[in-house]
């Protein structure tokens, strides 16, 4: 997961390393995501989230369809 | 579970909380003699609660030692992703990660820490800066490309 200044410049780094496109976030869904995901990691309770709970936590901030669907295991980042 | 199994769970969360609150104050990961020192244990001891963590996907382990590179969101080898908070400099794994850092609550910042993201776009090489303010994220248009869809990213966690 990589910063750009522009979608501009993912399409050209995705060209010149001849990789497909994935998906591109704005800061502040990213920033979105990563409170979510993070807020609770010092806590002395915190475990790993579930699939279905990553899935929906996804979801919750619009992140669907194929691209964030997640195999059938528990997931971390 | 037999007479001689060994319920690893709460030790593994000691090892889990302590190596966070290292980084958190060092910036850094704790080696496993530091922590073998800290929680009256082996280094070896401690090695295998690592590998149980990074089997459960919650560290990653350098392949060659044994030791930490990644308890997400930080990394402890040098990466083009620091975070500076309260002073306080860290690498992050990745974007994602480099904004996981200041999104960590902890009792002296309940609410998460303003922080200064610097890293460089992968395009053309600019530095890239953004501020964490307020709880909010400040930029210029910045944009985060996830290369890699979230069921193989454990694939190869050093490349998302």
């Amino acid at each position: 997961m990589l910063f750009f200044r522009s979608e501009e410049h993912v399409n050209n780094w995705c060209r010149k390393k001849k990789i497909d496109k994935g998906a591109v976030f704005s800061l502040e869904q990213g920033w979105q995501l990563a409170q979510q995901w993070y807020h609770d990691r010092l806590d002395l309770r915190w475990r790993r989230k579930t699939t279905d709970e990553a899935q929906q936590l996804f979801e919750t901030i619009g992140l669907t369809g194929d691209f964030w669907k997640l195999a059938a295991q528990s997931v971390s980042e | 579970m037999s007479p001689f199994s060994v319920d690893h769970k709460d030790f593994d969360n000691r090892i889990r909380l302590q190596t966070y609150f290292y980084f958190v104050e060092k910036g850094t990961a704790p080696t496993s003699r530091q922590l073998a020192d800290t929680l009256f244990s082996t280094p070896a001891g401690i090695k295998d609660s690592f590998q149980r963590l990074a089997n459960a996907h919650i560290f990653v382990l350098k392949p060659e030692s044994g030791e930490i590179w990644m308890a997400m969101p930080f990394s402890a080898i040098k990466t083009q992703h620091r975070v500076s908070v309260g002073g306080r400099k860290y690498y992050a794994n990745c974007a994602w990660d480099s904004l996981g850092i200041p999104s960590l609550r902890c009792p002296h910042a309940p609410g998460g820490s303003d922080a200064l993201i610097r890293s460089r776009c992968e395009d053309c090489g600019e530095p890239i800066e953004l501020e964490v303010k307020n709880g909010q994220v400040h930029g210029s248009g910045e944009v985060i490309h996830f290369a890699v869809p979230a069921a193989k990213w454990w694939d190869d966690i050093g490349f998302t």
